[in-house]
């Protein structure tokens, strides 16, 4: 069974929209998807035999002084498609990218008691720099571990 | 062409017809206004502006000045021939002929409008004209292949297949030894194939079958000359040659039924309506068995035997070929399965076959007795499949359960959702039909078929504002796709399914208009002033209805009536690019909407016949128009075809109780009466038997069945009034039996929503007794309780649309809010093992 990868359009939105219904407690807001189309290629929706299951949802934000980083909103596979490799291959493919772009941060927010999240980007080599108190309303426990990456440039400019 | 200009304007016209050609309609005007500047009045000039203001969507402009053209300039063949082109792209296809006809009497050997004219002839169905016009083509010019080819189709369509024959042959006669080089073997091949199927078709088989063999090194394509080949063989009673034949076919292509079928008649094991003996079986079984290790990726080796087998071995072939295709996703499997439905037994073994592989998959993910991990998506599909079943079945409620789980496992499938419509729709929920509709549309918005079928349920549902905005968009594809239907069936003897069923209910609207005009037209009438208020706001919302149906009908029809060669008026109401009467206001105000219909079932009469509903029409319009021997011809067709039909025995009853009850007194009545004496004797239902003996007979044969009933206790109301409440009680006390099926999660009732609703009308509209509607309403809510025409206790009706479309982001409840976060960053990754 194949496991593909597919861009996020206006036409396909909806895909995402009925992804984040099942996944998260969270009602996401317009900005999100607009920030998620307008990434291109740092948005990815996972297709595990044709059907979707999964996606990653990134932010490129300007640093001062012009640099990019990327911001994962968030990245996500329905319960039953778990454990098929489907997220490492949407998280591969923003690594990947973000490399060849030369960017050189990524990063990401978790609550605090998710440990298989943490676990799961502890392998891709993020490491908690920063815990936010009271980050979240409306869920316990509301704060939150920044998890971030610093990437090496593949091929620095000359 | 633009010869009695100067040189420098003579070049311009020709860009005029270069520009025109090349649609770059801008330059061609540019440069028809420079020559009109020297010469405003220049007859071809002006025409050809004419016809590019045409394309230019300036209609009337477009008119005004071809004709004009014309009028200054009636010697010019161009000007004649841009009549006709104007005439045709208004598809006025006779007007566009007389045209050519006369830019040809002045240029009789112009190829161009020769072929232009041979093409409409094609399209009137002139097929002598066509035939003669193919003929001077060819006679122009000898030498092209194509004016060979046009004219032994012109034969061959004016039913002359062995003339077309002797064409090709004296065309061949032309060709050099070495004909055909590289380039053209493609094309030469393709004619040789047509030659052989003209000789097939005239029954000259075995000079077709030494024609295959003599050019067999001539012809191209293989898999065609392998099928033709068979073809002929077969014919000829060669079963042993045409096996073989099969068999290499199959090994090009193992998933087309026909070779199978081929192959079958050829092993003398086919029958037409699939009822073999035992023996048969046996013997299909085997030879199954061995297409299935030949041809081991074919699906239609392992599908076919489904259709004969039955029993134990049924439902071990059945899921062989289900599980696969679980596990692949293929969510066109139920359509695939559904034919079994109607072979005896098997839905119960089916059912239990796909509650099994669930329960199993649910258990272990594997299916039974295998060690193979199923994926996750198995289950979904299972799911996805049971639905269908369920729904199939009748049993809503279940089949709600099951598609409700499967949206829940993975929402992103949007055959789930368009499946769940489907099932709301045939439980009784409109509205919450079309909601589904359309969340599975904006699922893929790039998606027509989602897109049409989305509107297809709002239309039923009502929703017509909401449906006009994406009705502009659909509306093409719906137009062109029905245009294409038509002119492939066109001239052959079957009409499309689509046709009939558009026009049945154009013609039942015109019956309705004669019933009770527009309100503009008369007032109140009869037919409305004995109803209560509200039954008079009920059938005016429903002659709304009708109306807005109409109309889209009569745009369809416009097309096709078009096509088929039909009468001015009907060519009136074709569908222009622009809808220029949105609301169907002017085809409502018909004169004489009788004679309107009776065009419509005339189309009907010589394209569907075999159907009852064409009968049941003819009846009605012929009883309305008076017309007594046409409609007791409708009756005997009705008795011809379904004698049992409850539509077959009302119209008996009605026929001859008002031939009873109206006495003849002219000279006609009198003979028409005498002709209808006669013939009653061939009636057997009424061999000594009164109306009412009838009746009761027919009751008594079929007594369980609900429309049966119900026809009957109509009729009794008809022949006997003050038994109304006799005939009230006859449909009231009707039993819901359970159907004879056994399905394991609960009961399947007979009654059919459909057949409630048309019952529920009955009493409302023909017995018009509110009390009797009322209680069978409360009695199908039971039975039905999504429908919203019932108002079901759990119809979108009663619980509110909401709960059918999910709100957009979820729940509310959970929003993060602060303002510094403004996208919650959570990660689904609970359980998650990489």
């Amino acid at each position: 069974m194949g496991i593909s990868l597919d861009s996020l359009r206006d036409k396909n939105l909806m895909q995402l929209k009925k992804l984040n219904i099942a996944l998260f407690p969270v009602r996401y807001n317009d900005k999100y998807y607009a920030d998620a189309l307008s990434s291109g290629e740092f948005t990815k929706l996972g297709y595990y035999s044709d059907i979707c299951v999964g996606a990653i949802a990134c932010r490129l934000e300007k640093k001062e002084g012009g640099a990019v980083r990327v911001y994962i909103m968030t990245l996500g596979v329905l319960a039953p498609y778990r454990g098929l490799g489907i997220g490492t291959r949407l998280l591969n493919h923003v690594l990947e990218l973000s490399s060849r772009q030369n960017i050189s941060e990524i990063y990401l927010h978790v609550q605090t008691n998710n440990d298989d999240a943490i676990a799961f980007y502890k392998k891709f080599g993020f490491e908690i720099t920063e815990t936010i108190e009271n980050y979240y309303t409306n869920i316990t426990p509301p704060d939150c571990y920044v998890l971030s990456k610093l990437l090496p440039c593949v091929n620095s400019k000359k | 062409m633009g010869s009695s200009l100067p040189p420098k304007e003579a070049n311009l016209f020709k860009v005029i017809v270069k520009s025109y050609e090349t649609k770059q309609y801008k330059k061609g005007l540019k440069a028809a206004d420079a020559i009109l500047k020297k010469f405003p009045e220049h007859g071809e000039t002006l025409s050809m502006k004419g016809l590019t203001l045409n394309c230019v969507d300036r209609k009337s402009e477009a008119y005004e000045l071809v004709r004009r053209g014309l009028k200054n300039d009636l010697k010019s063949h161009v000007c004649w021939h841009v009549y006709g082109l104007l005439y045709r792209s208004d598809r006025e296809y006779r007007e566009a002929i007389k045209c050519y006809r006369n830019a040809l009497k002045i240029d009789p050997d112009n190829i161009e409008i020769l072929r232009d004219l041979s093409l409409l002839q094609a399209q009137m169905r002139d097929l002598d004209g066509f035939v003669e016009t193919r003929q001077q083509l060819l006679t122009l010019k000898p030498n092209h292949r194509t004016n060979w080819i046009g004219f032994a189709v012109a034969h061959h369509l004016n039913s002359n297949s062995s003339k077309a024959v002797d064409i090709l042959d004296a065309y061949e006669g032309t060709l050099e030894d070495d004909y055909p080089s590289e380039n053209e073997r493609c094309e030469h091949g393709e004619m040789l194939l047509y030659k052989v199927s003209l000789l097939e078709e005239s029954g000259l088989l075995d000079r077709a079958l030494e024609e295959m063999y003599k050019k067999e090194a001539k012809i191209v394509d293989k898999l065609s000359f392998k099928e033709q080949l068979v073809s002929i063989l077969v014919k000829l009673g060669r079963k042993e040659e045409g096996e073989k034949l099969y068999k290499s076919l199959l090994q090009m292509n193992p998933d087309n039924y026909r070779y199978f079928v081929g192959l079958q008649k050829c092993l003398n094991l086919y029958c037409e309506d699939g009822l073999y003996t035992s023996e048969q079986v046996s013997q299909l079984d085997i030879l199954y068995a061995l297409l299935k290790e030949q041809y081991s990726w074919s699906y239609a080796a392992k599908r076919i035997p489904l259709d004969f087998l039955h029993g134990e071995k049924f439902q071990q072939a059945a899921e062989n070929y289900v599980r696969p295709l679980l596990t692949k996703g293929v969510p066109s499997l139920f359509s695939d399965l559904s034919p079994l439905y109607d072979h005896h037994g098997k839905a119960d073994i089916l059912e239990q076959v796909f509650i099994e592989l669930e329960s199993s998959i649910r258990a272990s993910g594997c299916f039974p007795g295998s060690e193979q991990k199923e994926p996750p998506s198995t289950l979904m599909w299972s799911l996805f499949l049971l639905a269908q079943h369920y729904e199939r079945r009748g049993q809503y409620d279940i089949a709600l359960i099951k598609i409700d789980e499967a949206i829940k496992h993975t929402p992103t499938v949007i055959d789930l959702y368009s499946i769940k419509g489907r099932i709301l729709k045939h439980a009784g929920d409109l509205a919450a039909a079309a909601a589904l509709a359309d969340e599975a549309r904006t699922m893929d918005l790039a998606d027509r078929y989602l897109n049409s079928e989305c509107v297809l349920r709002m239309l039923e549902a009502d929703q017509m504002k909401k449906q006009e905005l994406q009705y502009v968009d659909v509306k093409p594809v719906w137009m062109s796709s029905l245009w294409s239907i038509l002119c492939l069936y066109k001239g052959s003897c079957h009409a499309p399914l689509m046709v009939v069923k558009a026009i049945n209910p154009l013609c039942r609207c015109y019956m309705k208009l004669h019933d009770s005009p527009l309100k503009a037209a008369g007032g109140e009438d009869g037919d409305m002033s004995g109803l209560l208020p509200a039954q008079k706001r009920k059938l005016k919302q429903k002659q709304k209805k009708a109306e807005a149906r109409a109309k889209k009908e009569a745009e369809e029809k416009g097309e096709e009536a078009n096509s088929l060669g039909m009468s001015k008026t009907a060519r009136r109401q074709q569908a222009k690019p622009v809808d220029l009467d949105p609301h169907g206001e002017k085809l409502l105000q018909v004169e004489d909407p009788l004679s309107e219909a009776t065009k419509y079932l005339k189309l009907l009469q010589n394209n569907s016949s075999q159907s009852l509903e064409t009968h049941i029409l003819s009846f009605e319009l012929n009883m309305r128009k008076q017309k007594i021997l046409l409609a007791f011809q409708a009756v005997k067709q009705l008795l011809k075809l379904d004698e049992n039909s409850p539509d077959s025995h009302r119209c008996l009853i009605k026929f001859f109780h008002r031939i009873s009850s109206s006495a003849s007194e002219t000279e006609t009545e009198k003979l028409i009466s005498s002709v209808l004496e006669a013939e009653r004797l061939n009636i057997s239902q009424l061999h000594g038997n009164s109306l009412v003996e009838v009746n009761r007979d027919f009751l008594l044969r079929h007594k369980d069945s609900l429309m049966h009933r119900a026809a009957a206790a109509e009729m009794l109301y008809v022949l006997e009034p003050d038994k109304k409440h006799e005939a009230l009680q006859l449909i009231l006390e009707t039993e819901n039996n359970i159907a004879p099926v056994n399905g394991s999660l609960g009961p399947v009732r007979q009654w059919k929503i459909e057949e409630c609703i048309s019952v529920h009308k009955l009493l409302e509209e023909v017995f018009v007794s509110p009390e009797s509607a009322n209680s069978w309403k409360t009695h199908c809510a039971q039975y039905f309780p999504y429908s919203t025409y019932f108002e079901g206790l759990k119809s979108s009706l009663v619980t509110g649309l909401a709960s059918y479309s999910m709100p957009e982001n979820g729940d509310l409840s959970h929003q993060v809010g602060d303002g510094r976060t403004p996208n919650g960053n959570l990660h689904a990754f609970k359980d998650l093992s990489i």
